[in-house]
């Protein structure tokens, strides 16, 4: 029995285990495998889902007489009770060609009794779960038991390239785990992860074809508890230098960059649905949220529009704004490995502690933020947002077959395009928020005149900075209005540049030895010495494993906001 | 004193191994061992195992022991049999080994019944012929039939074997 919580409670910590897995399917397929001098064989060895079947062989220490295994059936076929592999006469080797529809960059082999694996003349020692470099459309692979008497067992051949890493290979992993929120920087890192790892013969060539994007998981603890399986992307090519295999992964958070969010305009029902706007933006983007909590209906209200933006910098504002904000209003993403999106209540940890149990503690007092000033020329801060009560309409002609192009100089909430009192098929009927072109496309064979009729939204009132009332001495910071309008939940601002003002701007930064459970976000009290406390919530969390132990620097942000 | 427990032979595909097939398994070699051994045969061994219980396993070195003494058996009583090798965990090969245990328990109620040892004829027996102790039996064309048939069980000192290969 070994939990990471009765580990940390000890003086000294057993070497904690490191479970990384990195998976790069081939672009081809195997068509087919011939074995030959084989014991026993099936047609699965494509197959790494299905579990194997239980044997009565006597290699390998024997079996149980629980009834659990069941006797060789020559080259029987998979069926619901598993897959039998392939298996050699115990003591001799086994061969299996493999043949694909294209080139094979290079093989995935699961085995288990296995000295070495031979490949054109080149021995690759097994380790159980070993990458092959192909380089052609089909290759014999030949298996050596590691026991003279012994069977050797491939469970699985698969194209592509798939790393175990554990304590027996690993050289060191750092992790960094982020997502700090600032108020005068709301944009936040990606988080990484970088491995190094031993691997017995050169590589080099199957990394080198390794695309981006393939993902890397990453999970440590004890025996009886690990941390939730973190999931991160390969962001650069794979390195080998002699036998060490370099590795370097980011979470799936930078997918966010690539995904440019329209302008929104949000009316009151707008405001309700926005989380699940923002969800869909997401998977949109690439992301597969691990959790998410969202409230069906948020009671909001007011209107606002959201400049066009890059949906990172979109969640990171909104984060940002209602960070210090009562739970139910607070908007957060969290990746670090585990993508979590959640409005109102969150899924956080509470971590307590001691001083003397961590070193090199740096207490950073940033200086007083008592002023939000705005840098735009052109619009206003809190803005509020109204409908024109008078629609305007114009004619716009359009010639057979001909596109009608209408440029908006401001905002809009609607725009029609008729033709005797009839809607014209053609036009958007939803909300249009941006002042751009309209085009549209006449179907009619005459020309004919339309009556286009839209309702602007005017924009006014706000305020070009706000400042403090404590009255307190500080710095300002600069921003353009990230949202114009006000929405509300009763009478709190969500979006407001105000939010960052009174805000605690004091971090820790300290070093202790690491938890692979916390969480960035989570809720952290360190007892100090002198029998006072910081309540703070973890910006970053950097840990590293390397020779057996384990080590990480957190970095926090006193908070008042407390979760019990 | 082992006991005689009916052994199974008619395992299909899919057939698993489980701790009342072991315990049968080397209790009929146990028992064989024993009762061969009371009856002036010399094997040697008996399993030093066979009481099996649900979390034991079975490994390469006891039943390597068990193979070995059914080797030993079928060799001492002279019964036309193949040992499985250990390769061939298979579920036909187990049925071979009970059919096996089977076979020899016959031997021994041969024995019981006959007070005699039964041995082989090693050639074609005729009808009409004259079949001697120790397998060597003076062949003759038969007189009456020009049909040949085996003789297919044990034929015994001054036995007549009969057309048909009843004997």
């Amino acid at each position: 029995m070994a939990t990471i919580t009765q580990e940390n409670a000890r003086q000294i910590r057993d070497p904690m285990q490191v479970h990384l897995r990195f998976e790069a399917g081939g672009a081809s397929a195997i068509r087919t495998y011939t074995p030959t001098a084989n014991k026993s064989y099936d047609s699965t060895l494509a197959d790494t889902a299905m579990s194997m079947r239980k044997i009565a062989d006597l290699q390998d220490g024997g079996f149980p007489l629980d009834g659990s295994h069941e006797w060789y059936t020559d080259k029987s076929p998979s069926d619901e009770n598993g897959k039998l592999g392939l298996r050699s006469v115990a003591g001799f080797s086994v061969s299996v060609t493999i043949t694909a529809s294209s080139r094979l960059d290079s093989v995935t082999v699961s085995s288990t009794g296995v000295d070495y694996i031979e490949k054109g003349g080149t021995q690759y020692p097994s380790s159980g779960l070993d990458v092959i470099p192909i380089n052609a459309n089909t290759a014999t692979l030949t298996f050596y038991p590691n026991d003279p008497n012994g069977r050797a067992f491939i469970k699985y051949i698969i194209p592509g390239a798939i790393f175990n890493i554990t304590n027996e290979n690993l050289i060191n992993c750092n992790v960094a785990l982020r997502s700090s929120l600032t108020a005068d920087n709301p944009s936040w890192e990606e988080s990484d992860i970088e491995v190094q790892f031993y691997y017995p013969y050169d590589i080099s060539e199957t990394l080198a074809y390794i695309q981006d994007d393939w993902p890397l998981t990453y999970e440590a603890g004890y025996s009886d508890e690990m941390s939730m399986l973190r999931k991160f992307y390969l962001s650069e090519p794979g390195k080998q230098e002699g036998n060490i295999v370099t590795l370097h992964a980011v979470d799936a958070s930078s997918l966010m960059d690539e995904k440019l969010l329209n302008e929104i305009y949000l009316s009151d029902l707008g405001a309700m649905l926005f989380p699940n706007r923002l969800k869909e933006a997401m998977k949109d983007a690439g992301i597969v949220l691990a959790r998410d909590n969202l409230p069906r209906l948020a009671p909001m209200s007011g209107s606002a529009i959201i400049p066009e933006m890059s949906l990172r910098d979109h969640i990171a504002i909104i984060m940002n704004m209602t960070a210090t904000l009562e739970e139910i209003n607070r908007y957060s993403f969290i990746d670090a490995g585990i993508p979590t999106f959640q409005v109102g209540e969150e899924f956080t940890n509470v971590w307590e502690i001691e001083e003397e149990d961590i070193a090199e503690l740096v207490i950073e007092t940033p200086r007083h933020v008592n002023r939000v000033v705005n840098t735009s020329e052109d619009h206003k801060f809190d803005e509020t947002v109204k409908t024109s009560a008078n629609i305007s309409t114009e004619t716009i002609t359009g010639n057979p077959g001909q596109l009608m192009a209408k440029d908006f100089d401001t905002y809009v909430s609607y725009a029609e395009l008729q033709y005797g009192g009839l809607i014209f098929g053609e036009i958007p009927d939803t909300i249009l928020a941006t002042p751009s072109r309209y085009v549209f496309k006449s179907t009619s064979k005459v020309q004919r005149k339309f009556d286009l009729t839209y309702q602007p939204i005017i924009i006014s009132g706000g305020a070009k900075s706000y400042t403090d009332n404590s009255g307190l001495p500080g710095v300002p910071i600069e921003m353009e209005p990230p949202i114009y309008g006000e929405i509300k939940n009763g009478n709190v601002s969500l979006f407001s540049p105000k939010n960052l003002l009174n805000r605690p701007n004091k971090t820790i930064t300290f070093q202790f030895k690491g938890d692979p459970r916390m969480q960035p976000r989570d809720f952290l009290q360190l007892n100090r010495l002198d029998g006072s406390r910081f309540r703070t919530r973890i910006a970053s969390i950097e840990t590293t494993h390397e020779g057996g132990g384990t080590m990480a620097t957190v970095t926090a942000q006193i908070t008042n906001l407390w979760k019990e | 004193m082992a006991l005689w427990r009916q052994p199974v032979t008619d395992r299909v595909a899919g057939a698993m191994m489980t701790v009342v097939d072991m315990n049968r398994i080397t209790g009929n070699v146990d028992y064989l061992a024993e009762q061969f051994g009371l009856r002036g045969m010399y094997i040697g061994r008996r399993p030093s195992k066979t009481s099996w219980v649900h979390n034991d396993y079975v490994t390469l070195q006891e039943w390597q022991e068990l193979l070995y003494i059914l080797d030993r058996l079928v060799d001492s009583t002279n019964l036309q049999q193949v040992i499985p090798g250990t390769e061939e965990t298979t579920w036909q090969n187990m049925n071979n080994v009970e059919t096996l245990t089977l076979r020899l328990r016959e031997r021994l109620d041969i024995i019981d019944t006959y007070g005699e040892w039964p041995r082989y004829v090693d050639t074609e027996v005729w009808t009409g012929d004259d079949v001697y102790l120790g397998g060597e039996q003076e062949i003759r064309e038969s007189p009456y039939r020009r049909i040949r048939h085996y003789c297919d069980t044990e034929i015994y000192a001054g036995d007549i074997a009969n057309a048909g290969g009843v004997n």
